[in-house]
Order: C-alpha cells, then structure tokens, then sequence
C-alpha cells in the first residue's frame, strides 16, 4: 500500500479530491470521479502508482479501484499518445464510413488500430457509440468531437489536431472533473 | 438483517414459517427443497452478491387491491433465492417449466467460456459445476465459436494457482477477501468476457487465509499449488481431524491417500473456526507431518544410530530413568495429545517420583501465570473464541493477532463486521505500520519497546478523566496520574471513549507476559480490567496448539521449568531427560543454551515424528506418531478439549508418547492400565478435575470445555 | 436279468457309435484338415479373437508420440475391481509427457485383480487406455503381475515414420 502522503496530488488536486468525497455519504461513492482527477494528475492516464494512490485516499483496497479502472474503458490504464483519436463504429458511424476514416487514419498516421505513433503524438482506437450520430462519422479526441468526418477531411483534422490546444487526455480529465467540482479552476493544467 | 419475526411463505406448495427477512434459499434448504446455486454462501455478504443467476426462482406477493380484494401478484421476472427475503405471504416455486429451463439457460451461458478441461481439473469430481450441469443443465451446448482463452495456472501466490478460464464469476473468492479476512486482495478486473480475478498490480495474493479462496470456489478455477494433481477426489479417504498449528485448534478434515496427507479442508465447528482455516495450519500442517519420517527406534553408537528393537531401546530408557530416579525429567512439544501428557506426568510423578516436567519452550514464567490467575481468575481464557462476538470492545496487547491467532482474529474481524464489537489493539512501535487488527480497529495505539505498561496506564488515566464518575481507589487514581502521557494522544483518547462503554474483553498475548516487565504489564491490565468492570473477561492466550492441555496436567508448575531442567541436563543434576515431541535446538528462545545443555546432558532420549534437531543430538531415539495416525484430544487456546481421529496406520513401528510412556511405566514396576486412548482419557477425567466434563459424547461434537478450577479462599 | 443279446446292444452299441464319430472326426482333423473344425493347433496355431476382445490393456500415444493419458484416474474410479492406481504430475516444457498440463507419473494396473470388464476403457476421456486382444497373461510371480506404466504404455513410434 503506497501512503497518500507519497502521492503525486497536486495541493489543487487534494482540495478537488476533498470536495468530491464530501458530496457522498462514503469515500467509496467517489471512486469514479477521484480517478478522473488522478488520471489528471498523473499526465493523462492510470499508472499502478495512480491507482494506489487514490485507494490509499479513498481508504479503499487497492485491487477495487484497479477493478473500476479497468472496468471502464474511459480510463486509460495505459500511457496513450497525445493525441487519443477514438473513432466511433457504432452503428450509425459504421454504416456512413467509420471503416474508412479507419483506414485512412491509419495510412496518414502510419499504425495500426490501438497503436500509439513512434512519437508519442497519437493514438488511435475505435470507440463505442459517442452518442452524437447525427455527425456522423464522429471522432473524439480528448474533450472535443468531431463530427462529419470522412475519409477525405481525415488528413485535415489531423493537421488541425497537431496544432491545436487542449485534446489531449490530460484535458479531457481536466474538463471531467470541472464538470464536477464546478466553479474551482484552481486545479485545471490546461487552459 | 433478520429480525426474529416469524412470517408465512410458501416454497413449492409448502406452508413455512421463517424469519422475516431470511433469504429465501435458506428457508427452501432448511426445508429440504434444493435450489441449485454457485455464487451464495452464508457466511459471505450479498452486497456483490447474486452473481451467478443459478438460485432463479419463480415469486408471487400479495397485493391488496383498491377495492380491498387480495390477488397474488406474480413478479414477471424470475427472481435470485439468495438475495430475496422472505416476506408475509410470499409464494415461491422453484420447479415451473420457466425456472427449469432458466437454469439450463443460465449454466449454458456459465459454460460458453468454460473450458470443460474435467479430466485435468482438481475439482474435477467435487466440483459444484460438474454437479449441477449434470443435474439442472442441458446435454450439449449450442455454441460453437472459440472460447475464451488464456495462459494456464496462473499463480496468484506460493500457494493458490488460478486457472482463469474456468472461472464463473461468482465472487466468492473476492467477497472472502473482503468480507472473511478482510485483505481485500482480490477483485475483478476488465469487464464483459475479458472479466477476471486479480491482484492489483498482479501483486502476489498474499493473504494469512488465502486457501479458504481454494475452498469455497465452486469451480476449478481456485487450486493449491501443494495439492496440484496429486490426486482425484474419489482416491483420497477423508478423516475428521484438528489441526495442531497454533493453539486456535480449527476442526479440519484431512484428505490422505497412501499414508500421506494431501490435503487440510475447514470443517465446520461454529465454536471455534466457523468453517475456515489459515494457510498456516492448511499448507503447514501436510507439510509438517510429511517428508522423512522416523519408522523404529534408533539407538546412539558413537557419532551413528543404529536401528534396533522397541524390546531394546526402551530397555535402555527405562534403566537409565529408573537409575536417575526424581532427578529425571519431561520436556513436552505443544503438538502433544492430552493423552501423552497425562502419560507422561503419570510416568514421571507416579513411576519416577519426579515433579521435572515442563513444557514452555519460551520466557513465559509460572509466576507470571499464577499472577494473572489471582488477579483474573482460575480461567486464563473466560470469554473464548464465539464469546468475541458479543463483547462490545475487544482489547489486544502483546500479541499479533491474525499470526499468533489467525481463528481468534476471524472472530474479532467478524464481531466488528457486524457492528458489534470496537477492536482496540495495543501495539508496538516495532510493529509493521499495518497491523491486521489496525486495518480496522476503532483505535490503535503504539508504544515504544517496553512500554506496555505506561501504555495501559495512559488508557486508565485518559478513562479516569473521560469518567470522573468511576469508582476506583486514590490509590489507583495516584498510580494513574503518576503516568507519562502517551505518544499518541489521538489514539489513545480515542480508546478511551471506547474502553469508558463499559465491560469488554481484553486479549493477552502470550508476548505481554513473557518480558521481563510482567509484573508491570500485570499491574497495569488489572487496574484496566478493574476500572473497565472487565476483570471476568481478561483472556491469557497461550501460542502452542496444546499448551492450555498442558497447563492443565500441572507442566509448568515445577517454578525453575524448562531453564531448570536444561541447566540440570548440563551439570549432571539431571542425569537422565526425556524430549517428547519437542525440539529445543530450533524453538527454545536461548537456542545455544539448549544446545550446549544437550551437549552435556549425560542421557537423552528423544520421541518425535521427524529427526530434528534435537534427536541427532540424542542417546535413544523413539518414533511417534503424528495427528493424523492416532486418535486423541488436544485442547484449544479457550479450553475447549477436542478430538482427533486416526486417518492411516503410523509409519514402521511409529507409536504414541503415551503408549510410550505406558510402555516404560510397566518396565518401571508400575503397569498402568492403559490399552487405548479412551483408557487414558478415562483416567485423566477421573484424576484430573479439569477434564471432569470431558464426555466421549462431546468429543463427538464441538468438543467439551475444560472445567475451570474452584478458588478456595 | 434281461436278455444278453439286447444287453450287449444296448452296452456296446452306443460306445460303438461314440467312436465312431471320435474317428470321424479325428479323421478330419489329421487327414482331410477340414476348416470346419474347432479345435486348434494351440500354441502353433492361434485362433482370431472377435473385434471386441477385452484382454490386456495398452495406454496409446497420439501421433507426435505423445502419450494420451493425462493421468485424470477416471479410469481408476471407474475400475469396480480397484485395480488401477494412478499418480498424476504436471508437464512442463522440458519434461512433456502428454498435452496440456497433466500426465501420469505412475500407471499401474494389478492384472490379478482385473475383471477385463473395459470400464477403464469406456471412463478414458482421451482414449488413452484400451484392452487389447493379447491373452496370454499367466506368470510365476504375483509381483510380475503388477504392470507398470513403462510395460503399458505402447512403444514411441520410430522418428520419421509416418503418421
């Protein structure tokens, strides 16, 4: 067991961490938000140290939280590229094209499907239904969608993603625990 | 919870009355209606419960109707037995065409990942799978796509090997880490068809119980690393037994094939260990009892033994005892039966004239002993194990709880489980940051090295101010000031609130008592006690698996003891000294004193299982028999005197110390009348009062208490 | 008592007769070689066993000469005899005896308690365990009519032979 004392939480991140536990009758009940807020911490994604940490501060066994955090696919317990590129291929995706923007991601970025580029930049992976079908193909990339993309403008959004801010990981985490702990911007990494 | 009101259910056409609330798998089985199921288990929580979906059955309640009629409203949806309670006027089926074929539906879903490998599977034979597919499932499966797969045996520990492919899901295992031992080592990982047990971090699975995981897995997924293909169910006989450990004294049932034990099984024994074990006694105890054994006597010839003939060497044992007279002496191992130590203080006090028989391997001091006994009572352990769970504080001192005591620490993890009992532990700084019983308990104070005592006395001082009402002496409360305050004020304080609730229990380990600083500890835990209004419940635990027996046939009342013995085995004071079942090269706590006192010692014989230590250094070597080849009692560490059976013959000519000792009374002149166990028990109920309740009858049972001596002022 | 000539008829007659029909066959047998014969000219000559002749037992290998039984004792607790005792162990890569991870480490069937009913036979999950036509089982010692593993288990088949 890793003491919370030896943890990487940020002064911010603990005073976040605090005001989500106070929203449930037992520690447990925060386990989902608290590891939005480690996997913040931690640059993005859950390393065991992550998840031990946020056991360590919840008073919860460690194999529970490590049980939470791989039951959901939302939470990378491995280190992704910069860039997380999740293609929807749900239904509605896959029948206008979601295979192609596929192929073609895979062709510009050079990898495979759940592959990270040599540069840590991207990764790419297929995602369930992100709940936005009238766009469809859509493409989440960190906090943003995409919508409408095709195998055509795929070059292009992946130019507008080398350049732009935020998307990342660690940004979308970031937007996840504002949503929860509104009002408190003392925590945020990125703008 | 239940509650002790009676309702009316019907299961199958049957009217019953049960507890409102009780699941209704359990009325159905107390019923004698079988409800097929893998994920239930009475003593684990429902919380992550009703996993498995094979207890469906069909439900109906009573709805009272807005024009005051009652209709039976049947529940659409079949329902889980496990985790429905009973309720007034609930009608229940478990046989309608719809559970029938719910239940094939759900063991074909429970077998489209199940590798179905039967043949190479240790639970093959005794697996909870097998049984109910055979009963409830259908003949084949329809699916036909590639099942899921991965490595095999997967271990998860040195001790538990875990097949992933076969497991169900049911959550027993994780449940037991969580609820029973309370480590939470194990928990699902991934979702869907990808769901497996892990570790975190794929940690080893290192928990004092993780063989109960073994055990309570409905399937094959769960298996010991020790028992691995050794055998199939239907090679192994099956022998009721007590494991010889610790001094917790668990039942268990030994599983043995050719003369070797393969396996240790809980076997339920609501007064002491429920149905558990730890691993200490369920991997250690084959272990123990296997390996190299001795077969025939063995007689010194120069720097060898030689084998020889009992005739021969008990001819040369029963000369030199006979010759050394009241100078000779008894050192007895914990793991003896009651039986041998009766012979053994018989052989000695009867036939040798000698009080020199002790059994104490560590620095715990008679005085020590009867000290506690003066100030707590004739009963060094009053409240016992079952009594932990009615107690609403629970004090530990002086002893690491889940090692020392793993079936004691169950309870009090239990007692806490269901709310009604605070576990307070005193502990000391030395100890790991983590101690089991800290994992939960209300408060956790550390003191540094020797500082028990100032320890006990904060707790009393802080309970004096926390209660200025209490009645206690000036002279108590003058001790009590005098005082330094604790380290640990927080905890401490904290305790405090606890212990001012009125009578509890305190547990002593045998640690407390053994230092040099006793009187002090002692002095300290009476006023506690005495404050607290708990002096009744003080309980002395003692480490070795027979020491209470031993206690109680007077080992250990000879003042000088085990030191005096050893000292008079190296002058010549005594010249002749009989080990029986102990070695005091490994386990006395000054090794090289023992050493060196064998060294001198002028004759020593040896009875054990194994060529320890100790007997390579011995004149006479005698083979004894393990738990496993003999019958007997051992009593536990709360007194309760329990039987053991004979599983297989011993081995070679191997034979029981007390039939030893029999044998050497009749070389001495004094014949004993001893032809079986049951005569030697016999004698000791008639001539020691503290087995006066020790009925066969019992022993058939939970086993008989031991009778607690009557004070006389 | 009766008359002597019937009593000779009724003596000698069917003697008579009995013998002829021993040198009828006899006749046979030495002369014609007749194939309808049922005696046989036994050690020299061996008469066919049916197809489900249930003699001496023989643990098969599979192809890569691997040995089928993985020591699952099936064998034995399907055994109304107790004849079969069995001691499993676990493969390993360098130490494989039959695929997957179990195998028998000890095989051993006592012949003079075997009632050749082929419950083993029909309790193998793999096939490992068959009963053969080979009858001749007598031996001097009871201890030879313990048979091992090594006397059961079918030879390795030659490297490079096919199939």
């Amino acid at each position: 067991m890793v003491a919370a004392s030896a943890g990487r939480f940020s002064e911010a991140g603990q005073a976040q961490l605090a005001e989500i536990v106070s929203h449930y009758p037992d520690p447990g009940g925060a386990i989902l938000p608290a590891l939005w807020l480690a996997q913040r911490e931690y640059g993005g994604w859950l390393p065991a140290d992550a998840i031990a940490e946020v056991a360590a501060r919840l008073g919860r066994p460690a194999s529970e939280i490590q049980g939470v955090a791989t039951f959901y696919t939302m939470y990378n317990t491995q280190q992704r590229g910069r860039r997380h590129i999740e293609v929807c291929t749900c239904l509605t995706c896959g029948c206008l094209g979601a295979y192609e923007v596929i192929d073609r991601l895979e062709q510009i970025l050079g990898i495979h499907l759940g592959q990270t580029t040599a540069d840590g930049e991207f990764t790419l992976t297929e995602a369930e239904c992100l709940n936005y079908c009238e766009a469809a193909t859509v493409v989440q990339v960190g906090e943003r969608y995409f919508g409408g993309v095709n195998a055509e403008n795929a070059a292009d959004l992946v130019a507008r993603l080398r350049g732009s801010e935020g998307c990342t990981p660690e940004s979308l985490s970031n937007a996840i625990v504002e949503a929860i702990v509104p009002g408190r911007n003392a925590g945020a990494t990125h703008g | 919870m239940n509650d002790s009101k009676l309702v009316n259910v019907t299961i199958n056409g049957v009217p019953l009355q049960v507890p409102k609330g009780e699941r209704i798998i359990e009325s159905a089985r107390r019923a004698g209606i079988d409800i097929p199921y893998f994920c239930y288990h009475p003593r684990l929580s429902m919380e992550n419960g009703a996993n498995c979906r094979m207890c469906l059955v069909e439900m109906a309640m009573p709805r009272t109707g807005p024009d005051g009629t009652v209709t039976l409203a049947k529940h659409p949806k079949p329902q889980t037995a496990c985790s429905l309670p009973a309720d007034e006027g609930m009608v229940v089926e478990t046989e309608t065409e719809a559970i029938v074929k719910a239940r094939r539906g759900v063991l074909e879903f429970l077998l489209i990942n199940h590798p179905l490998d039967c043949p190479v599977c240790d639970r093959g034979g005794e697996c909870p799978l097998q049984n109910n597919t055979l009963h409830y499932g259908a003949g084949a499966s329809r699916y036909i796509e590639a099942k899921r797969h991965y490595p095999k045996a997967y271990p998860l520990s040195e001790h538990v090997v875990l097949d992933r492919e076969r497991c169900i899901q049911c959550a027993r295992c994780t449940r037991f880490t969580q609820d029973i031992s309370g480590d939470a080592q194990l928990d699902f990982l991934k979702r869907g068809a990808d769901t497996q047990i892990g570790t975190f971090n794929a940690a080893a699975f290192s928990s004092l119980f993780s063989g109960n995981t073994i055990e309570i897995c409905p399937v094959g997924a769960l298996t010991s690393r020790d028992y691995r293909f050794r055998a199939r169910p239907w090679d192994l006989a099956t022998q009721k037994s007590i494991c010889t450990e610790c001094s917790n004294g668990c039942s268990i049932k030994l599983d043995h094939r050719d003369g070797l034990v393969l396996r240790v099984n809980g076997r339920v024994n609501e007064a002491v260990n429920e149905e558990w074990t730890c691993d200490r006694g369920k991997f250690g105890l084959p272990a123990s009892i296997s390996g190299e054994r001795l077969t025939a006597p063995l007689l010194r010839d120069g720097d060898r033994f030689r084998e020889v003939t009992w005739d021969v060497a008990l001819g040369v044992v029963a000369e030199k005892l006979q010759a050394a007279g009241k100078q000779a002496a008894v050192l007895a191992g914990s793991k003896l039966a009651n039986e041998d130590l009766y012979a053994l203080q018989a052989l000695c006090r009867g036939g040798l004239g000698s009080v020199r028989y002790d059994y104490r391997m560590g620095t715990q001091s008679s005085e020590a002993r009867d000290a506690a006994a003066m100030l707590f009572g004739p009963n060094p352990a009053p409240t016992g194990i079952a009594g932990l769970e009615a107690s609403p504080w629970t004090l530990v001192v002086g002893s690491d709880l889940a090692v020392e005591h793993p079936i004691v620490f169950l309870r009090l993890r239990k007692s806490w489980r269901f709310g009604k009992s605070k576990a307070l532990e005193m502990v000391s700084s030395s100890a790991p940051a983590n101690t089991h019983v800290g994992a939960f308990a209300w408060s956790s104070v550390r003191y540094a090295d020797r500082g028990l005592p100032e320890s006990l006395r904060s707790a009393c001082s802080l309970l004096l101010a926390e209660m200025p009402g209490l009645t206690a002496t000036p002279e108590i409360r003058a001790w009590a000031a005098t005082g330094t305050p604790p380290a640990d004020d927080t905890a401490s304080r904290r305790m405090a609130t606890a212990l001012s609730t009125g009578p509890g229990t305190i547990l002593v380990g045998e640690g407390a008592l053994s230092g040099p600083d006793w009187r002090e500890v002692l002095v300290a835990l009476g006023h506690l006690a005495g404050l607290t209004g708990s002096t009744g419940s003080v309980n002395r635990l003692v480490s070795g698996c027979n020491d209470r027996g031993a206690e109680a046939l007077g080992f250990g009342d000879w003042q000088p003891g085990t030191a005096g013995i050893l000292a008079g085995a190296a002058s010549g004071a005594t010249p002749a000294l009989w080990i029986a079942g102990a070695d005091p090269v490994t386990q006395y706590h000054d090794p090289q004193v023992a050493i060196a006192a064998l060294e001198q010692a002028s004759f020593v014989v040896v009875s054990d299982i194994k060529l320890t230590a100790t007997a390579r250094m011995a004149d006479v070597v005698l083979p004894s028999c393990s738990v496993a080849e003999r019958d007997g009692t051992l009593t536990n560490v709360e007194g309760r005197v329990q039987r053991f059976w004979k599983a297989f013959e011993p081995r070679g000519s191997a034979s029981p110390d007390w039939l030893i000792a029999a044998r050497l009374l009749q070389r001495l002149g004094k014949p004993s009348v001893w032809f079986g166990w049951q005569d030697v028990l016999a004698d000791m109920r008639s001539h020691v009062a503290a087995f006066g309740g020790v009925s066969l009858d019992a022993l058939e049972k939970d086993g008989a208490m031991l009778v607690a001596p009557q004070v006389v002022d | 008592m009766g008359n002597p000539v019937t009593a000779t008829r009724e003596t000698w007659g069917p003697i008579a007769q009995g013998m002829a029909l021993t040198l009828k066959h006899f006749t046979q047998m030495i002369v014609a070689r007749d194939k309808t014969s049922v005696t046989v000219q036994y050690p020299e000559e061996r008469r066919e066993q049916y197809p489900r002749t249930r003699w001496r037992h023989a643990l098969t290998r599979h192809e890569d000469g691997l040995e089928k039984c993985i020591g699952c004792s099936l064998c034995a607790g399907a055994c109304p005899a107790r004849c079969i005792y069995v001691e499993a162990a676990e493969n390993s890569d360098e130490r494989r005896f039959s695929p997957g991870e179990r195998f028998a480490a000890r095989y051993e069937i006592n012949m003079l308690r075997c009632i050749f009913c082929g419950y083993c036979q029909e309790a193998c999950p793999t096939g490992a365990i068959t009963l053969r036509k080979d009858f001749e089982l007598a031996d001097h010692h009871r201890a030879d009519f313990l048979y091992t593993k090594q006397m059961l288990l079918e030879p390795t088949p030659a490297p490079g032979a096919a199939g």
